[in-house]
């Protein structure tokens, strides 16, 4: 994503989850957003099969 | 130092050495002496403690057999439900919800192993950090030296052990929250197997992610606690439902004949001169030669830090619409920026931990333990904000877990052993195996302290 992309979709998202940012919480939030989402790319692009399924406790 | 392990409390009480109401007397005093310089407590539970330190005493006059606990004070992360006080989990906010109505199921287990609880502690709020800098309660201060962090987001916890101000308290774990502050406040913590201990009457951070467990003075200690901790809880649906699986057997059998390597790769990129000091002297005192990696540790805890930021900013989103301007400064954006995630990233992270948990898993079918540094380096200032490492500059509050989270992503049982150098801050290692081999990280614990590389030291406050 874009620098602009990153904004535009922040606006966005906001909007949808009725979060109303004043421009310096909206910088900021825009900038967390960026970090997460650099930290989820490598995430993003790994392919995995269907079998693939979340499944967080150990039976055994 | 001895005298005040929970194990020689117990004996103390057990024995009419001394008497619970003495004892819990003496934690109260201390905690009024020292804890001001330390800010580790957010409320004393006095009139409880000397309760249920009288109705201890009053069981051994009347001749009955003492519970494994009896007489050891202890405290709780501020998140634990405590009969009769509001469940902060570090926040303003929550400061007007109502009182807990009962104590969580740990809290409520260690009531009936003899324990006494003494107060709650302080966190960052929502458990979101990794220093215990809390803008509400102010910051938690490092016993070994109280211009620097203790670690979080169990901050409280750790310092107020590392202090001697208890010798057991409980805290919570979902990122690193109690290797994290295990390691700077150089204390034993162990983050227990996802599903091994009930995590009811908690307030939650990440429901994937989420780990209770102990910390102690002593690794003894800590062993005597979780064994206490342990059993099936159906009010946690997250919760294995697995019968105890005592430990405290497990420090009399050595490390003999287990297989343990250093983990390597990006174990091995991520720590300072005095971290990777630690994991040297452990290894050397266990004579591990080898080296293992986990595959793809980088995205474990890509997905790991995913699912923290969409679990967490979904499950305050209400506060984040109406009560902003109350949250905590420091974690409050990033949980904003957490609650706009797509759910696709989200449920991608879910996968991708699923695929990491098997490659882990095909790699400790080769080998029982594995350590790595629990953090990337000693207690930091307080109020710093980057954190260097091998010429990279790395924001430090979300990095001082960059070595806990692949490891908790993926439920492992973990101890985590502080290695002083004498005059230096400490820092710990995280003792790390299969799931539901808790026994096999306290056998090699045992090693370490038997050796003498590992054990608590007393901060100057007690030198």
């Amino acid at each position: 994503m874009t620098a602009e992309q990153i904004a535009a979709y922040v606006d966005a998202a906001a909007a949808a989850q009725g979060l109303a940012f004043d421009a310096q919480e909206r910088a900021r939030v825009i900038e967390q957003f960026a970090r997460i989402a650099g930290i989820a790319a490598p995430l993003l692009a790994v392919e995995l099969s269907v079998e693939a399924e979340p499944a967080p406790v150990y039976r055994s | 130092m001895e005298s005040r392990s929970a194990e020689s409390i117990a004996e103390a009480v057990r024995a009419g050495a001394t008497t619970a109401a003495a004892v819990a007397e003496a934690a109260l005093a201390a905690i009024d002496e020292l804890d001001p310089a330390l800010n580790s407590f957010t409320a004393v539970t006095r009139a409880r403690a000397l309760a249920e330190a009288r109705a201890i005493d009053d069981r051994r006059a009347r001749g009955e057999t003492l519970p494994p606990l009896a007489g050891v004070p202890y405290a709780v992360k501020n998140l634990f439900d405590v009969e009769g006080l509001s469940t902060l989990a570090g926040s303003k906010i929550r400061r007007d919800a109502p009182a807990a109505v009962a104590d969580g199921t740990l809290v409520a287990r260690m009531r009936e192993a003899g324990a006494i609880l003494v107060g709650t502690v302080n966190m960052d709020e929502f458990a979101y950090g990794f220093t215990t800098e809390n803008s509400h309660h102010g910051a938690t201060r490092n016993p070994h030296d109280t211009t620097r962090v203790a670690g979080g987001s169990s901050g409280g916890s750790g310092a107020a052990v590392a202090a001697r101000l208890v010798p057991l308290s409980l805290g919570s774990d979902t990122n690193g929250s109690i290797r994290v502050p295990s390691s700077l406040c150089g204390i034993f913590g162990l983050k227990p197997t996802y599903g091994r201990l009930s995590r009811k009457g908690s307030f939650p951070f990440v429901w994937s992610l989420d780990h209770l467990g102990p910390f102690a003075s002593t690794l003894a200690g800590l062993a005597a606690c979780y064994d206490v901790l342990q059993g099936p809880d159906v009010a946690d649906p997250a919760c294995a439902q697995r019968e105890a699986e005592p430990v405290a057997q497990a420090l009399q059998q050595g490390a003999a004949g287990l297989r343990i390597a250093r983990l390597g790769g990006y174990f091995d990129t991520h720590l300072t001169p005095a971290a990777r000091a630690a994991v040297d002297r452990a290894c050397s005192a266990l004579g591990v030669t080898r080296t293992v990696e986990f595959p793809a540790a980088a995205l474990g805890r890509a997905a790991a830090f995913t699912i923290t930021a969409s679990e967490g900013g979904a499950l305050h989103l209400d506060d984040l619409r109406a009560r902003r301007g109350d949250m905590e400064p420091l974690s409050r954006d990033r949980l904003a920026a957490g609650a706009l995630l797509p759910a696709a990233w989200y449920v991608q992270a879910q996968r991708v931990r699923e695929w990491y948990r098997e490659a882990v898993r095909a790699v400790l079918d080769g080998v029982d333990v594995v350590i790595a540094a629990a953090t990337p380096c000693p207690a930091t200032p307080i109020g710093a904000e980057w954190l260097d490492i091998e010429g990279q500059r790395l924001p430090l509050r979300p990095s001082m877990g960059i070595l806990t989270q692949p490891i908790s992503c993926i439920g492992l049982p973990v101890v985590t052993a502080p290695i002083p150098f004498g005059g230096k801050l400490p820092v710990g290692v995280q003792i790390i195996a299969a799931p539901w081999r808790e026994d096999l990280c306290f056998r090699v614990a045992a090693s370490l302290v038997a050796c003498g590389a590992s054990f608590a030291p007393l901060p100057p406050v007690h030198a």
